[in-house]
């Protein structure tokens, strides 16, 4: 029994020698994917670890609320990640936006891990990647390939409607350059979520 | 999850005292009036409401386009100048009777049915509807293989062939699903109206009115019990939410 307690001792040694030069190792040799900091607020939703790996699941069961059910509180929406996370300092939004291998180094929030994850995100396919709440014109380099999308139609031996591809590019690429009326709603009324984010900026700090 | 401290949605007063003050016309105040009785934005839908349409195709004038313009620039819907396959959630259709040459005009959009034939011939469950009568698709799990749109006797139903860019982020939409009219369900989630109904009325026509269906004391109950209306293809029996006047 001492014995075999003599020699977890001695393995939990090793071990705490081992970790230090493990860990400087990890910052040194291995390539880690840019994280850029949240550009409004220090904390998030929920505490940044557990954001960090359940997000996705947070996300999917707010989608069902939603969409189901009707539920819309702002918190863990999507629109929600947006207002902090997209990045308005990257070339992206002032600049139009640069060919999709000069992108990859932009600071995309969700785009760096994913990549260096190899897990794709799908979200962008149909969600905006600009939040409701933002002047007009700006945008953040999350992108849903519709840049490729359309290189590679170009480039198929599949006949195409030449003129209606150049109006789908025109489309994009104005969108793309932020073009667009602003995002915001012109009725008058209110966005429904302002107010209550407002409330949740007030509150975010003491509500858990 | 841990269960939020969310606030109840107080946006819905501002917005009922904010179209009090500037909705001059008739139709708008009691249609908004009857919307709030809303719900907070954390509680879910149920069936106690049935969101509907009545629209007036006496009232619908056949060189206006609000409703359908308004329907775009809400949902952010592109169009590429290719009308067989752009997509449309809202279009106006006018009718002439061969036989008279009498002629009217209205808008068809998804009919919203109690018995929606899309959902039926959905293989995985993306089409489907909420407990307040409103007709959706879950682009999530749609694999665009456009049975719906087959079914749907409406032809309400849209596939997106084009990629799609600058989505408005209430109203995602991407390549290779179908979507339709969502009655503006990320509007009426917060006790406003639809867009084309807003519109209509922004266009001094009045024609459409929105409101619970199953609230006897609503504008669009009372308007259904006052005058005869119907329904299209009532013949299907799949109730519809949208009712016409004038057809």
């Amino acid at each position: 029994m001492t014995r075999l307690r003599g020699i977890t001792g001695a393995l939990a040694a090793a071990l705490l020698a081992v970790l230090p030069v493990a860990a400087s190792a990890n910052d040194s040799r291995t390539p880690m994917p840019v994280i850029p900091p949240a550009v409004q607020g220090d904390q998030c939703v929920e505490e940044t670890d557990y954001m960090r790996r359940y997000h996705g699941r947070i996300l999917n069961v707010h989608r069902d609320r939603t969409m189901y059910d009707g539920i819309r509180t702002p918190r863990h929406s999507l629109d929600n990640c947006l207002q902090c996370h997209a990045d308005p300092q990257s070339a992206a939004v002032s600049t139009p936006p640069s060919p999709s291998s000069q992108r990859q180094q932009d600071p995309a929030f969700c785009l760096n891990c994913h990549t260096y994850a190899g897990i794709t995100t799908d979200c962008f396919q149909c969600h905006a990647t600009r939040p409701s709440r933002i002047e007009p014109g700006y945008r953040h380099p999350l992108h849903s390939g519709m840049e490729e999308m359309l290189q590679s139609i170009r480039q198929s031996e599949e006949p195409v409607d030449a003129e209606l591809l150049e109006r789908v590019a025109d489309y994009v690429q104005s969108a793309l350059n932020g073009a667009d009326e602003p995002v915001d709603d012109e009725d008058g009324a209110p966005e429904s979520h302002s107010a209550d984010a407002v409330e949740y900026d007030s509150n975010q700090n003491s509500d858990r | 999850m841990s269960k939020l401290p969310e606030k109840t949605d107080t946006d819905r007063r501002r917005f009922v005292a904010g179209a009090a003050v500037v909705g001059g016309t008739v139709a708008i105040a009691p249609g908004v009036t009857l919307m709030a009785a809303g719900r907070p934005a954390d509680e879910a839908v149920t069936d106690k409401v049935r969101w509907g349409l009545l629209i007036d195709s006496n009232k619908c004038d056949q060189g206006c386009n609000a409703c359908v313009t308004a329907c775009k620039a809400e949902n952010g819907i592109p169009d590429f100048g290719r009308p067989a396959t752009d997509a449309q959630w809202i279009r106006k259709v006018d009718v002439t009777d061969p036989q008279t040459g009498n002629s009217f005009s209205l808008p068809v959009m998804c009919q919203h049915c109690e018995h929606p034939p899309c959902a039926d011939v959905c293989p995985t469950g993306a089409s489907f509807k909420r407990a307040d009568g409103i007709v959706l698709v879950d682009k999530h799990i749609c694999i665009g293989c456009r049975y719906c749109m087959m079914a749907c006797p409406y032809k309400a139903r849209s596939f997106v062939h084009e990629p799609v860019a600058n989505q408005k982020p209430h109203a995602p939409r991407g390549m290779g699903t179908v979507e339709s009219c969502t009655l503006c369900v990320h509007r009426v989630d917060r006790g406003a109206i639809p867009a084309c109904v807003e519109a209509c009325v922004g266009a001094q026509r009045g024609a459409m009115v929105f409101g619970d269906l199953n609230d006897p004391n609503s504008l669009i109950s009372r308007r259904l019990r006052e005058y005869p209306s119907t329904q299209i293809r009532a013949d299907l029996r799949l109730n519809t939410g949208v009712r016409y006047r004038g057809i």
